[in-house]
């Protein structure tokens, strides 16, 4: 068992954050490569940049978008995103895991404050899940991915609140941490890949989304009448 | 197309693993990527990256001269391709010598600094001028692509100067394939008989032709198979006639060269050599020399692959051979690669390759580009992560190769063993100090005692000196060692009760404990406190519990209950066991750090007490006497451990 958690905490660790942090990166490049093109596609000049900046920076800080459609929804996504982001950078085991490997780190938060975010961020995902299962129209636009990710990103912070609290464990402590660690991994791996990608393809995404938004009405119809396709597939 | 993706795709793949080396290369060293020693500096790199890469682009010098010197016209559609071949196959030589070399950004010393006795020197240089002379030569392919009339200026200024850059392409390779025969010259006790030549620069040029020729039919082949293009099959047949003509040439002067020198007795002396040199000149000359002299042979595409696959496979091993299987006799050194140096030979070959078809598709190379034709108005696919229909149709293959690099990249790092990629270097254990028998003498020049290792036959006479137990001091059994009068040191401090001067007394009831047993590391710190240890004895009386209190606080270091509830009088006053408080529960320093530390510093203090007595006290050879090659040999074989009684258990 502890060879497996050696192994999964060494080399599989270092796999795992390497392929997300630079499946990241491959992202944010393509996705500016992409926007580019459709921009020099479109040949529109009267993309208003201003605009477009200000909602992407409203976006990525939802405080105005709360209120509109499912107000306790929202509160809970941003909870939910709150904890998901502080308690795994910020845990002092974790921060002391860096300072081990490669001599850096950077202040913890209490161990105390940690519990509750653990405790609120498990709390916060069955209510999405709940929030999006329950909701006909939300169930309806979900896809397999939608569903199955919360479960995932609750494992790591079940099993790492069980291993930080031996009395309530009612497994072997390895086995958990085995398991804690395996999810991380499997998380790491999946965020590329997956609408997790949206820790860094959010800007992006929304930049190309508000850029298509401002394409002209019709503008299809005006290229193909200037490439002389009228009437003929896209 | 399918078939170029999934090649490019394998290619990829192999240059992200290779990046990922390259990192950790340049960032901690030649040491931690490669299995290379001092005795054996050459490895993989030189025999497959620079030997093995220069032999491979030899294509270029000969098909140069075969179409502008032998006026054989017919071999222009495949000119430009051995050109780039040639030259893509020296920036990959450049390439793989910047890994090889320890220190790469003094590469251009070779041209400020002159060694005109050194045959790396001419090699250098060649290799320099080659290298541009090979970029001049293709750099038309490129230039003619462009309307801008500089760009069209230059076309015209380079064609021009066709010929003459050929003939000095021709000269410069003819030096350089040879000169890399040259550096063996002056390692004939390094290299087999059985390679070693006098005439051996005339071995690799020969070959070099031989492999130049094999390498533009197995290129040809690779090329059309890939991109499902005719094969120049007439073409390729004649070089492949060529190509038998030297390589029967070349096994006849390598058996007429072994004769000569008396040496044939070697070649079936059933040794590991033998088996090798046999082997290699089979499959590099006499069996592809045989298959290209029948003419069916050379005009089926089964009988060129398997000619110029064997030829090429078998040059490659000749060039690894000389540089470094030839040498394992002579320097007795097992050397492998490690895996980062395959990965290294294998992604810089990839990159070229990849390089390769970047510009065939591109530019002219062969009589029209062979990129694919793309449908202009085809439908978008949508991203697969934000859902949205980009035109991704010049990124859709960026899309999947660079999936492929990061893949591979983030494999390499996770594969890179710990020490490499974090900050902690290998440890060295540390191991307990033994009790021998030492003669304690004293000399004339100096006051202090001289001690040896006890030697019945050399210490029989009693008047110079006696017989003592004292600590042989070798913590990390590396053979240098210090003789350790305990007995004289305890007695001088004050008898047995001052162990406390100079040791811990941690454990309960204990007198001295070991500096072995926190200090575990020769150089690097350690943790004082050994948890594994601890757990264990204290599992009868409550296991964790007993240093970590509060169940609902984290169980870490800060919050453990401190030592000296425990261990208490760990220290006696006046100790010279400096000890900061809070480093109890800390890190402990190396243990030579403290091993020095503590016998220097009382040392020093004792000098200056009795300047008269001990005037050099405090110097290194104080403890350090006579440690030389013949002390050495007298502790090998280590006494076995029933011999020793251990003085840190009394």
């Amino acid at each position: 068992m502890e060879q497996w958690l050696e192994w999964a905490r060494g080399p599989l660790f270092k796999f795992a954050f390497a392929v997300m942090v630079l499946g990241l990166f491959r992202h944010l490049l393509l996705a500016v490569a992409g926007t580019v093109q459709a921009l020099l596609r479109a040949g529109d000049t009267k993309i208003p940049y201003k605009v477009v900046f200000r909602t992407t920076l409203d976006w990525l800080f939802p405080v105005k978008k709360m209120n509109v459609n499912r107000p306790v929804y929202s509160v809970i996504s941003v909870i939910f995103h709150v904890g998901l982001i502080l308690t795994p950078i910020f845990l002092l085991p974790h921060i002391q895991l860096w300072e081990r490997g490669l001599s850096i780190r950077w202040p913890a938060i209490p161990h105390v404050l940690a519990d509750m975010l653990t405790l609120i961020t498990i709390a916060a995902t069955v209510a999405l899940l709940i929030g999006r299962l329950g909701h006909i129209y939300a169930r309806g636009i979900s896809r397999i991915q939608d569903i199955l990710l919360p479960p995932l990103l609750m494992v790591p912070f079940i099993t790492g609140f069980l291993a930080m609290h031996p009395a309530w464990n009612p497994v072997d402590y390895n086995a958990v941490m085995l398991i804690h660690v395996l999810s991380a991994n499997l998380i790491f791996i999946l965020i590329p890949f997956t609408k997790l990608g949206h820790i860094i393809l959010l800007p992006a995404t929304q930049l190309v989304s508000e850029v298509g938004w401002h394409f002209p009405a019709e503008s299809g119809d005006d290229v193909a009448v200037a490439l002389k396709k009228e009437n003929m597939p896209i | 197309m399918i078939r170029v993706r999934f090649v490019k795709g394998i290619l990829w793949f192999l240059v992200g693993l290779a990046a990922a080396v390259t990192i950790f290369r340049f960032l901690k060293g030649l040491g931690t990527v490669t299995a290379l020693t001092d005795t054996t500096p050459w490895g993989l790199w030189i025999g497959f990256d620079v030997l093995g890469g220069v032999a491979l682009a030899a294509g270029g010098f000969v098909i140069a001269a075969t179409v502008y010197i032998f006026h054989l016209k017919k071999y222009e559609p495949i000119l430009r391709p051995a050109v780039l071949t040639a030259c893509l196959g020296y920036a990959a030589v450049v390439g793989g010598l910047m890994f090889d070399i320890g220190i790469p950004w003094n590469i251009w010393r070779p041209m400020f600094f002159w060694q005109e006795h050194s045959a790396l020197f001419e090699v250098a240089w060649c290799v320099m001028l080659y290298f541009t002379v090979l970029q001049l030569e293709f750099l038309p392919v490129i230039l003619e692509k462009f309307k801008h009339p500089l760009s069209q200026t230059a076309y015209k200024i380079l064609k021009f100067f066709t010929l003459p850059l050929v003939i000095l392409g021709i000269m410069l390779s003819t030096l350089h394939q040879s000169s890399l025969g040259t550096l063996f010259l002056i390692m004939p006790h390094r290299l087999h008989p059985l390679w070693y030549s006098p005439i051996i620069p005339l071995h690799f040029f020969v070959s070099a032709i031989g492999l130049g020729l094999t390498m533009v039919i197995t290129e040809s082949l690779v090329s059309s198979w890939i991109y499902k293009k005719h094969l120049e099959k007439d073409l390729l047949s004649g070089l492949a006639k060529a190509a038998a003509i030297v390589l029967w040439a070349y096994a006849a002067i390598k058996v007429a060269d072994l004769a000569a020198t008396g040496k044939l007795h070697y070649l079936f002396a059933g040794t590991w050599e033998s088996n090798l040199f046999l082997f290699e000149l089979l499959i590099s000359a006499i069996l592809p020399a045989a298959l290209f002299s029948s003419a069916k042979a050379r005009q089926s595409t089964g009988g060129l692959a398997a000619g110029a696959g064997l030829a090429v496979f078998g040059f490659v091993l000749n060039r690894i051979a000389v540089s470094g299987l030839a040498t394992i006799s002579a320097t007795q050194t097992d050397y492998f690669p490690s895996w980062t140096e395959f990965a290294i030979s294998i992604g810089i070959v990839s990159a070229a390759g990849l390089a390769f078809f970047f510009l065939v598709e591109n530019f002219y190379v062969y009589d029209e580009p062979r990129a694919e034709k793309r449908d202009k108005y085809e439908i978008v696919s949508p991203d697969p992560v934000g859902g949205i229909r980009l035109h991704w149709s010049s990124l859709a293959d960026a899309r999947l190769y660079s999936l492929l690099f990061v893949v591979a990249l983030a494999l390499g790092i996770a594969l890179m063993p710990n020490i490499v990629t974090g900050v902690t270097p290998e440890r060295i254990e540390v191991e307990k100090a033994r009790r021998v028998d030492a003669f304690r003498s004293k000399s004339d020049a100096s006051p202090l005692y001289l001690y040896a290792l006890y030697n019945p036959d050399e210490h029989d006479n009693p008047e110079a000196g006696e017989v003592a137990e004292m600590l042989l001091i070798d913590g990390d059994r590396n053979n240098k060692f210090v003789l350790f009068d305990h007995g004289t040191h305890e007695k001088n401090n004050g008898g047995p009760e001052s162990c406390g001067m100079c040791h811990h007394m941690n454990k309960p009831l204990d007198k001295a404990t070991s500096c072995y047993e926190c200090h575990t590391d020769m150089f690097l710190t350690t943790d004082t406190f050994q948890h594994e240890y601890h757990r264990e004895k204290l599992k009868e009386q409550g296991g964790c519990v007993k240093c970590h209190k509060d169940p609902a606080e984290p169980k870490t270091r800060e919050t453990a209950t401190a030592c000296g509830e425990c261990h208490k009088n760990m220290r006696v006053p006046n100790s010279f066991v400096k000890v900061e408080e809070a480093d109890q529960t800390g890190i402990a320093p190396g243990y030579m750090n403290v091993m020095h530390k503590l016998c220097i510093e009382c040392h020093k203090q004792k000098q200056e007490e009795k300047v008269e007595l001990a005037p050099d006290l405090a110097r290194c050879a104080a403890c350090h006497q006579g440690l030389d090659e013949s002390m050495l040999m007298v502790v090998e074989p280590y006494p076995q451990p029933q011999s020793m009684s251990l003085l840190t258990q009394r």
